[in-house]
């Protein structure tokens, strides 16, 4: 008797209809998955006729380590969920442990800026890798290195803020936390978008013949479809629903921020990517805006909310100031510990709406911890939007839906 | 537009790029900037009084650490202050997220720029106080001072008024 795995099974009984059928194996290692994912296909030839994610190979039970951390530590998690947006993550998590505690509009402006400045950064870095990824997967190797090569660069204004790269663990609950930018970022900033420019990318990729003719009218998901899969981000823009949180439900600095909302109907492959470049136009505007409002405001505009019970004192201050020390020992000892209730908060993550829900006990710990992780609530259409293509149709549907593993599986 | 011409729009813009220098840092012999708030592996101070450890065993920064990294060991000296006796930090543990630095009361805890952490044998990532005390020591040669002072949150800390 031969050996029947778990995953096996998933597919039921394979009916043979004719002979040019057969199951395909795509991953867990294929370059074009993007990380370590399975995809189960159905072929008839070389039409796909079935097709199913198989995922959880990455799978570190992130949201239960959050809940054995106390909040802070639950920061460090949460960039190494969709490492090609940490701030994005930090920021969302942070945001719905405010909106648990009711702080929501305690953040001072400072604070606020900065988080969006960085939020848009990281869309750009995010886009970038996935500008990259699907170009190579299409079979356009410099789009890859030259997307790379402007990431690094944002990489670095990350570094010169917090201090890492990718799993930047930065802010903190209240503000910036500690660590408030340089005062030279906001010209780092300045002069990186200055010498930044999209156009290369663009001339390369949106009028090429052979990009079009691999992406138009490919992986169509019309747009009710996408609403009943519940996609968000640029893959639900792609099908022509203007639907992002940054406008309908405006978090952070985002409502004093004059921006756009590229959408586009077409719903295939092509559509979502005009979505992304120009939502990184966007961008490069919305973090401009930012540095703008940054520089507005009085050097010494606080960038953590007034609140000594959640915010340590001043550094500098502990060794000579009994109370400083009292409460700096308090606030290590055991951090922020909201109310007891639930908050569930989403921000516009570069992927797709990003949520964090949140059940409070009252102690130091959540009681209970979930993400709405946009990359596996948009892998589901996988199952509908590839059958009737082709297999390589599917390489570039995959790509454009913009999954990161790291993210499905958690 | 005739057939085409997109790619040769895209070929223009390869010729163009091409031209340029390279991004490319070619890392063993040179290595990139590191920016001054570059989190690498967590140095400690040289107590001057003492020379030893700065620190005072009071365990925030055990606390702090979301990995378990750090384990301090006290015991009760002679005149009833609390001695460390032992120092332990698991390098391959850490994730670099800095909340030991930002917990420890007297800046016995340091940011270096050391990411060579490359060791042959797994035992060999557990280091104790002092090994830290050199890290932090020889980071310090091979950085520029000027750079030390560029914000809030990064100013050297320094206390005992011994600067
Ligand atoms: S840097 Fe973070 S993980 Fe490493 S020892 Fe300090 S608190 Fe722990
Ligand atoms: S926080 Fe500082 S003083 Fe306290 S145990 Fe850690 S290193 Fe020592």
């Amino acid at each position: 008797m031969s050996v029947e795995t778990g995953t096996a099974s998933m597919f039921g009984d394979v009916e043979q209809v004719s002979e040019n059928q057969m199951v395909l194996n795509m991953g867990p290692q294929h370059p074009s998955t993007h990380g370590v994912m399975r995809l189960l296909i159905e072929v008839d030839g070389e039409t796909v006729t079935k097709c199913t994610p198989d995922v959880g190979f990455l799978h570190r039970g992130v949201e239960k380590l959050i809940e054995t951390h106390d909040y802070r530590g639950g920061i460090t998690l949460t960039d190494r969920m969709d490492y090609t947006a940490g701030p994005s993550n930090n920021m969302g998590y942070l945001m719905a442990i405010e909106k648990l505690m009711g702080m929501e509009d305690e953040i001072p402006l400072r604070a606020k800026l900065i988080r969006t400045a960085v939020a848009e950064l990281s869309r750009l870095a995010s886009h970038h890798i996935w500008i990259g990824t699907h170009a190579l997967d299409i079979g356009a190797m410099s789009a890859f290195l030259w997307s790379l090569r402007e990431r690094e660069k944002i990489l670095y204004l990350f570094e010169q803020a917090c201090g890492a790269r990718l799993t930047t663990s930065f802010m903190r609950v209240g503000g910036t936390g500690p660590h408030d930018v340089p005062e030279s970022w906001v010209e780092n900033v300045d002069a990186f978008l200055d010498s930044y420019t999209l156009d290369e990318l663009n001339s390369l990729l949106t009028g090429n013949e052979i990009f079009q003719s691999r992406t138009r009218g490919v992986g169509v998901i019309p747009a009710e479809q996408a609403l009943s899969y519940g996609l968000t981000g640029p893959s639900l823009r792609g099908s022509g629903v203007d639907w992002d949180l940054r406008k309908a439900r405006p978090y952070a600095a985002y409502d004093m921020i004059d921006f756009e909302i590229p959408v586009f109907p077409e719903g295939d492959v092509y559509a979502r990517y005009l979505v992304r470049l120009n939502e990184m136009y966007q961008a490069t505007r919305i973090v401009r805006q930012c540095m703008e409002h940054l520089r507005d405001l009085p050097a010494d505009a606080p960038s953590n909310a007034d609140r000594p019970d959640l915010v340590p004192p001043d550094v500098g201050r502990v060794p000579f100031d009994m109370e400083a020390m009292i409460n700096h020992f308090k606030l290590v000892m055991h951090g922020v510990q909201p109310p007891q209730g639930e908050a569930y908060f989403g921000i516009e993550g570069p992927k797709g709406e990003l949520g964090y829900y949140f059940v409070s006990d009252g102690s130091g710990m959540p009681y209970r911890c979930h993400v709405r992780s946009p990359s596996f609530v948009n892998l589901g259409i996988m199952e509908d939007a590839a059958v009737g293509g082709l297999i390589a149709d599917t390489v570039a549907l995959i790509g454009s839906i913009d999954i990161v593993l790291g993210e499905v599986d958690r | 537009m005739p057939l085409g011409s997109g790619i040769l729009k895209g070929f223009a813009t390869v010729f163009k790029v091409g031209a340029r220098k390279p991004a490319t840092v070619m890392y063993p012999e040179n290595v990139r900037d590191i920016a001054y708030r570059f989190r690498g592996q967590v140095g400690m101070r040289r107590d001057e009084v003492a020379n030893g450890l700065t620190c005072v065993g009071c365990g925030l920064c055990e606390t702090a650490c979301p990995n378990d990294v750090i384990r301090v060991d006290t015991s009760e000296g002679e005149d009833g202050t609390r001695v460390v006796d032992r120092y332990l930090f698991d390098v391959g543990r850490c994730v670099f997220c800095y909340f030991c630095i930002e917990a420890c009361p007297v800046d016995a805890l340091q940011r270096t720029h050391d990411f060579h952490l490359v060791t042959e044998d797994r035992r060999g990532l557990v280091i104790d106080g002092f090994k830290m005390i050199d890290i932090y020591e020889h980071d310090l040669e091979n950085r520029s001072l000027e750079d030390q002072n560029i914000g809030p949150g990064t100013r050297p800390r320094l206390w005992f008024g011994d600067d």
